[in-house]
Order: C-alpha cells, then structure tokens, then sequence
C-alpha cells in the first residue's frame, strides 16, 4: 500500500519555524528570569552584609579609638622616654671605661708597672705607657694582652730594644733608657702598647639632636632674638678629653 | 514570520537572548554584584578589625602602665638628679639657674670626691650663666666643669668614677686617663653637668631696648618680676613636667625663692 504525503512542504517549514520560535521565546525569559534572580540575590546578600557591617561597625570604631587612644599615650610619653634613655645612657658611659680597666688588671703581668693609661680623643683606642724589668717579661705581658681578645681587637707594641739600636723608634728619654738598659746600668725599659678596643665608648647623645647648642645665650644673642631651638643659653658640647 | 526560515530564527534567537543576556548582565547584575563584592570586602576588613578589640584593650592597658612608668621614672631621675630650673617663668628660671651654677654646683662638686677616699688637685670653676632670659631654651643644658684631677688608690679612684652616677645632679664623665703607679694614682677626666629643665618655656621677657616682645610677655617693657616669686612648678604634661609639685631638689639645691632681680 502506498502512501503519499500531499501536504506541502513549507507546510512542516512554518511548523518548525513556529516551535522554534516557542523554543527561543522560552531560552529568553529563562535568560531574563536568571539574570533577575541573580540580581535579586547580590541586592539581598549586599542587605545582608550591611545589616552585619552596621553591627560589626561600632565594635571596630571601639576598636580603633583604643588604638588611637593607646598611640596617644606612646606619643605623649615619647620625649620623657627619651631622656630616660638618655639619662640611663649617660650613667653607663660613665662607667663604661671601669670594666676595661678591671680587665686590663687581669691580663697585665704581674711585674710590669704602668706610668700612664689613657684612653684615645676618639675612645676607641687605650694607649699604655709602662715599664718592664725585663724582656722576657714584656714578652709575657704582650703575649696576655694578645689573648685578651674579647677586649681588644687589635694590640700594637713598642719599646723593645734591639741589639746597639733599641734607640731607634724610641723618642725623647727612651733612647737613654734602652741605651743605659743595653749598658747594664739600668734594669728594665719602658714600652707602650696601643690597644684597639672591641667596644669603643660612645657618648650619648642628648635627646633631639645636639641638645642645648652653642653658649651663645651666654652672650646673650641679639636682643630681642627668639632662641632658636636646639641652641642652648649654656649648652655646651665640650671638646674631646686631651690627652695628656 | 512565515517568511523567515528556520536558520534565520535560529540565528536571530541565538543573537536575542545573547544581547538581552549579556545587557541585564552588565545593566542590572553586574552593578550589584560590584556592590555586594564591596560591602564585602568592607565587611571583612571591619570584622577583622573588631576581632582585635581584646587585643587593643590589652594594647591600651599596657601603653598606660607604659605611660605611668616612663613618668615615674622620670620622676625619680628629676627628683634625685635634676634641679628645680623651669624656664615657665623665664626670668625666674634663669636667676635659678644663676644660683645653680654660682651656688650650688661648685661646692657639691668638690665635696663629692672625698667620699671615695681620693682628694680632688684642682679648682672647680663652673662657667657663668647666661644672662638673657629670652635665650633659654627648655632643652638639655650642659654645664662643662673642666678638667678633675683626683688622686688616691686604683680602687679609690674607680670607686670615685663608679661614685658619679650617684651624684644628685646627672652628670657625663668622660673616660679618665690615669697616671702614676698605685697607690698614689691620678685621676683626670672631664666633667659635664646635665640638666633638663622641667616643664616648658615661658613667653618672652619684655627686655628694655629690645624691639618687641612677643604677645603676653609679661607685661610693660622693662618690668620686673614680683619679688619673692619662686619657679614655677614643671607643666604638667608638658616634656619632663609631670604632675603634682615639683620635687624637691637635691642636697645643696639653692632655695628658689628669688632675689631682687637686676635693674633692666
């Protein structure tokens, strides 16, 4: 049995033409009812999340004025600390010199003599003029001094005679000395040792700079002259100790 | 629409819900979603900062002991090693300072080295004060003493440098040269007193032949303090004032009260 299919074909052609469009009419609303869900749901969480920004606020904002207030507190106390630092600085260079002497006895042989200890104008370097009674004696001093090495960095030594020219190198009444020493007259001879310290001393500086400036209020300035800050009436920054 | 063929509404379909899609996106969701990814981000940041609200308190209850203790502790250095100079009032501050240096200062100084068993071989001469009120200034004053030469054992005389920072004044000691074989050592170092003055600065003194003197100067030019007036206590909060009165100064501080001043 035949069967034949008289109906046109664009017939079938505006039928698929029409579900189609049923179809993309149906793919667009899906689109716009997704892109509306979605913008409903970021518009409720954004609610949601200012609702717990507004309840986590004043806690931060007690926080930040502890911290601030805690800030202040530093600020305010800053300078006193300062000085406080300053002041406790002050009292250990005072007596930063002692422990290097205490030390300095305990490697020094015990038949050297010092005649003189002083420390250099950049405190760095301690010069020690002294006297040995013998060479083997200032042997075992230098060797002492070489295993202080916690204390000094580097030591340097002079005043050794030499066979007929210990003179040499030696200055002033040390060429005598050495001479009268090579002679028999005289036992011993003097020496210096220059010693380079680990830790050089440092003084403290004064809080805010050079603390009290030039003595020019001494003089009285110009009359009528604001002071200028950091320049003291009296203050004074004394040179380097002198060495004597 | 009959006319139109089945590529044609596939294409034009396609190209619809593409441009509808992509235009809400970008004209409704996008905005928002910007939006929420803020506050969110606000919300976090926020959240992390209140989680430290123990922390600051804690933070907080330290800097207060922090503040207290650099505060007493100052105070305890401004009562045994500071005298009681304040240049609030600066013409009263600069006849205390006067008398610190004319008065107090030298013989303190020379009394001191025979605690420690070693005799002080110089004169202790202390430089004069300034004598313009308007030049001084509430920072650090350094009053150089010169050159001290003592004498005595090498224990006596470490013991005497060890002694200074028990001096009721602050003073800098710069490291000693010794000569001398013990036990008739010598000592010599420099010697450098320090002293903060308390509180602030006061305005300027209206000083005859001066120019101007700044507003609230202390009234007509060429006036004189009132008799008697003392210094005046350390500001409070101000650097090194602290409050309540001023402590007392050290043994041999000169009595504040002070003297006629000199005639402008």
């Amino acid at each position: 049995m035949l069967s034949i299919n008289l109906i046109p074909p664009s017939y079938f052609e505006q039928q698929r033409v029409r579900r189609l469009l049923q179809l993309f009419g149906g793919l667009l609303a899906l689109v716009v009812a997704g892109m509306l869900a979605a913008m409903f749901f970021f518009i409720t969480q954004t609610n949601k999340a200012n609702e717990e920004l507004a309840q986590v606020e004043p806690v931060a904002q007690e926080v930040e004025r502890l911290k601030s207030e805690a800030s202040n507190l530093r600020n305010e106390v800053g300078p006193i600390q300062a000085r406080i630092k300053f002041i406790e600085e002050t009292m250990d260079y005072n007596v930063a010199i002692i422990p290097v002497l205490e030390e300095l006895a305990k490697y020094t042989y015990k038949k050297i003599t010092y005649g003189r200890v002083a420390l250099s104008e950049d405190r760095g370097t301690l010069t020690i003029d002294g006297w040995a009674p013998s060479i083997v004696d200032a042997g075992r001093y230098l060797m002492n001094l070489y295993r202080a090495k916690h204390l000094f960095s580097s030591v340097a030594f002079s005043g050794v005679p030499g066979y007929r020219t210990g003179a040499a190198g030696q200055q002033g009444g040390g060429g005598d000395q050495v001479s009268s020493f090579l002679q028999g007259t005289q036992l011993g001879f003097s020496f210096t040792a220059t010693c380079r310290l680990v830790k050089p001393l440092t003084a403290p500086a004064p809080p805010g700079g050079a603390g009290g400036g030039a003595a020019a209020g001494a003089a009285g300035g110009a009359p009528g002259a604001a002071p200028v800050p950091g320049a003291g009436p009296d203050a004074y920054i004394p040179p380097p100790p002198q060495q004597q | 629409m009959d006319r139109l063929t089945r590529v044609q509404v596939i294409v034009i379909g396609v190209l619809v819900c593409l441009i509808v899609g992509v235009g809400m996106f970008f004209l409704l969701v996008r905005p928002k979603m910007q939006q929420y990814k803020e506050v969110s981000a606000k919300l976090e940041e926020r959240k992390a900062v209140a989680a430290e609200i123990d922390q600051a308190r804690a933070d907080l209850e330290k800097a207060k002991l922090e503040n207290l203790q650099a505060r007493l502790d100052y105070r305890r250095y401004e009562e045994t090693k500071m005298p009681a100079i304040s240049f609030n009032d600066r013409t009263a501050g600069m006849i205390a300072l006067w008398r610190e240096r004319a008065e107090v200062l030298g013989p303190l100084v020379e009394k001191w080295p025979r605690r420690f068993g070693v005799e002080l071989r110089n004169d202790i001469s202390v430089p004069a004060a300034p004598t313009n009120p308007n030049a001084m200034t509430a920072d650090l004053l350094e009053i150089p003493l010169g050159q001290m030469t003592v004498t005595g054992t090498y224990q006596a005389i470490l013991n005497h440098l060890r002694g200074w920072n028990k001096f009721n004044r602050l003073v800098r000691v710069d490291p000693p040269t010794l000569t001398g074989p013990s036990p008739t050592m010598t000592a010599t170092y420099n010697l450098t007193v320090l002293i903060f003055p308390r509180g602030g600065l006061g305005p300027n003194v209206a000083i005859a032949g001066e120019a101007t003197a700044q507003p609230g100067a202390g009234g007509a030019p060429g006036m004189m303090p009132a008799p008697g007036a003392g210094v005046p206590p350390p500001m409070p909060g101000g650097p090194g004032g602290l409050e309540g009165p001023p402590p007392a100064a050290g043994p041999g501080a000169a009595p504040m009260d002070a003297p006629p001043p000199p005639a402008p």
